[in-house]
């Protein structure tokens, strides 16, 4: 089960890992890691909001905000985007993993 | 341009792409949608219904690599590591702690938290960073608040006076997220007994006013986040500190006497980063 509904679509194990072997203080790897996780989290919410409907924007934020590892939440985009929306959100976190890899210059 | 930097911009870019959609806008406004809150509001949902693990509630906790082959390392938890290291230099009565042994507590705090924690903050400090935190009601945040509107720990009660700041927000329809996590995760101080208090008044009241605190139950390392929210209690109660009902629960301090001894440190978050609630996971 995920943290966040989305979580088993991303892998950011790479950037991650060459955060870890930094050579800076733990505090600063700890604003780094969160600071790419955020990335990915507002990217793949903006691309949900964009392909949702406006109509069922403050649904779905309620919903996120009440039960962020839900995973009736794919399935609510599911049933209003598309049958093969987990696919989409998935190729929209591996463009934002690499978007974050470039600008770490892995 | 370093890479702190780099991802600083990014994230903000995308967060003004984000806030573009109205409802977005709105919810970012009101509630705290940021990945880091979520996370947090996530683990305590999930551990609340007993189905999060070590893993899950390190989520950003990856495996080590042996060769190609990925391990799951076994990590210690905050609360065990905080327990380990701070019990056997955490004195056990009330005291201003001295700057060496300020030193030690800090840097175990951080190492287990990844908190910056100080005794000493912008040249102030109170009069005991160890000592006995009381069980405190609920506070009014509003005008015309009732118990049955706070949504947890109603047992404890509402405070037949206001916090020592007055209400949390105006009215009920200013009353925001912030404010209600502001009362959920209070802690009490004694700044009435500062001894530049009476005579620097206004300085140190705008300093004191919600100052992030991070108290420690170094008998069980349970650790909240908290904000001042309140002063007290008076000193011929015995206690130094005070807790709301919701923190005093998340540090297994809320039956029995309903006190214990707590390390009590200003947390120096300037941007406000560091989220309200109990610490479950090192930052």
């Amino acid at each position: 089960m995920s943290i966040l509904f989305y979580d088993h679509l991303v892998d950011k194990t790479e950037a991650l890992l060459f955060i870890d072997r930094l050579p800076e203080p733990e505090n600063h790897k700890g604003k780094l890691k969160q600071l790419v996780d955020d990335i990915i989290h507002q990217g793949l919410i903006e691309y949900i909001l964009q392909k949702l409907h406006p109509h069922h924007h403050h649904t779905f934020l309620s919903r996120l905000e009440a039960a962020p590892y839900d995973p009736e939440l794919l399935s609510y985009l599911k049933d209003h985007i598309s049958p093969e929306f987990e696919g989409e959100l998935q190729r929209e976190a591996v463009k934002l993993v690499a978007i974050v890899k470039k600008d770490l210059a892995i | 341009m370093n890479a702190l930097t780099v991802l600083q911009k990014r994230s903000e870019g995308l967060n003004k792409k984000l806030r573009r959609h109205k409802a977005a806008k709105n919810f970012f406004g009101k509630a705290s949608l940021i990945a880091h809150d979520l996370r947090q509001k996530s683990s305590r949902l999930l551990a609340g219904a007993g189905l999060t693990g070590a893993l899950l509630l390190s989520p950003l906790t990856i495996p080590a690599l042996t060769g190609q082959t990925a391990q799951v390392v076994k990590t210690e938890s905050t609360a065990d590591a905080l327990k380990r290291t701070l019990a056997p230099i955490s004195p056990h009565t009330p005291a201003k702690l001295e700057a060496d042994q300020a030193g030690k507590i800090e840097a175990a705090i951080l190492a287990a938290t990844g908190l910056s924690a100080k005794a000493v903050l912008d040249g102030q400090t109170l009069n005991h960073q160890v000592g006995y935190i009381g069980y405190e009601q609920h506070l009014r945040r509003f005008p015309g608040d009732t118990l049955l509107e706070h949504d947890d720990e109603q047992i404890a009660g509402v405070a037949p006076g206001l916090g020592a700041w007055g209400y949390f927000a105006r009215s009920k329809s200013e009353f925001t997220t912030q404010d209600y996590l502001r009362e959920k995760w209070y802690s009490v101080a004694q700044t009435l007994y500062l001894p530049n208090w009476n005579t620097d008044f206004v300085h140190l009241r705008d300093w004191y006013k919600y100052r992030k605190i991070l108290v420690v139950n170094p008998a069980n390392g349970t650790a909240v986040v908290t904000v001042l929210g309140d002063a007290g209690p008076a000193k011929w109660t015995g206690k130094q500190f005070g807790g709301s009902p919701e923190t005093m629960k998340a540090l297994n301090l809320h039956k029995g006497p309903r006190k214990g001894l707590v390390l009590f440190l200003f947390l120096d978050d300037p941007e406000n980063h560091i989220p309200l609630g109990p610490v479950t996971q090192k930052l």
